[in-house]
């Protein structure tokens, strides 16, 4: 007997993750099948290679210098927030100004003359475009329509 | 640990930089296996520690730190190894050198020189292999067979299921083994 591709528990069995009877089970299957058995010595042999590429380490400064690097993050944001400070000091009084004049023209300004205005306009608009003459009601619909006496 | 997490999120620079000593070399290892380049990888490392440092205030221990930081250094990598490939279109020179320079620094038990340089064309032949596979492959693969990390020492670095890194390194030894074939029979049909 000879598997056309590797059997699926070759590498569990090459990294130890097989059970006991599992691995009684794959030893028996190894000695009947050439595809496996060449498999697993392909791989040991790869291992072997692969085992000579050095596992990397971080260098001994790098703690230091990363550090130094959140220190200086920490140092300018410190920096940044007193550099505002000032400029919040002239921003203030000035929004503030800003905030009056946005109020008083909201009182000024009468948002229900304005809509009313707005809705006449089309009204005529549309009854130019039909041809009809009809603003002369145009008063008293528009009354109605905002309620008025 | 987290004791010294919760001073980290406090402001507590030294005590992240008690975390940034027990966990360097974790960080460092998962950077070097994306990016597969010294400089790189201390680039990366660097940039996800400064990411952490960041965005500290999102732990909410519902992992490890290692896992925590090894993420970040993931996508920091995968981002670099992006900037790199972009670069390497317009200069490819520089990576080859730079390759060339650490394969010869190799220390070789061979005892001939030809045999040295059998090892070193074989290295070199991995490395390209290595190279070409996708990251999140090459990362499993080289954590386990590289490194000798176990299952579950993988799954908690990278912060996935131990199934799957069953699943990711089956594809990524598929994978390995398949490209180091085509490239055999490629060196082979040159040769001949």
């Amino acid at each position: 007997m000879s598997c056309q591709t590797p059997h699926p528990h070759l590498f569990l069995y090459l990294d130890e993750q097989l059970g006991q009877r599992e691995i009684h089970e794959f030893e028996l299957h190894l000695k009947t099948c050439e595809c496996c058995r060449d498999a697993l010595e392909e791989w040991k042999r790869q291992r072997e290679v692969l085992s000579k590429f050095p596992t990397p380490k971080a260098p001994a400064a790098m703690s230091a210098r990363i550090l130094a690097q959140v220190e200086a993050y920490e140092s300018e944001k410190v920096g940044f927030l007193e550099g505002l400070l000032p400029t919040l000091k002239f921003a203030a009084p000035a929004m503030a100004v800003f905030a009056v004049c946005l109020w008083g023209a909201q009182t000024l300004y009468t948002p229900s003359q304005s809509t009313q205005t707005k809705v006449s306009s089309a009204y005529n608009a549309r009854s130019m475009l039909m041809g009809d003459d009809t603003r002369e009601t145009e008063d008293a619909d528009t009354q109605m329509f905002f309620g008025g006496e | 640990m987290e004791a010294l997490i919760r001073e980290a999120v406090e402001g507590n620079t030294k005590a992240f930089g008690a975390l940034i000593e027990a966990h360097q070399d974790v960080v460092f290892r998962v950077a070097y296996r994306v990016l597969g380049s010294q400089d790189d990888a201390e680039e990366a490392t660097q940039e996800a520690f400064l990411r952490a440092w960041k965005k500290l205030s999102r732990f909410r221990f519902q992992s490890t730190f290692k896992t925590w930081v090894c993420q970040i250094a993931m996508n920091t990598s995968i981002d670099l190894l992006r900037k790199r490939k972009r670069e390497r279109f317009f200069k490819p020179q520089r990576e080859d050198k730079e390759r060339e320079t650490w394969l010869s620094q190799f220390p070789s038990s061979e005892p001939g020189p030809e045999q040295q340089l059998a090892t070193q064309q074989e290295l070199k032949r991995i490395q390209e292999v290595l190279d070409a596979m996708k990251p999140k492959h090459r990362v499993v693969f080289c954590l386990r067979e590289i490194d000798g990390l176990s299952y579950e020492e993988i799954a908690e670095t990278l912060g996935i299921a131990p199934g799957t890194v069953e699943s990711r390194l089956h594809r990524a030894r598929k994978d390995f083994q398949h490209r180091l074939n085509k490239l055999a029979s490629k060196a082979g049909s040159h040769g001949g």
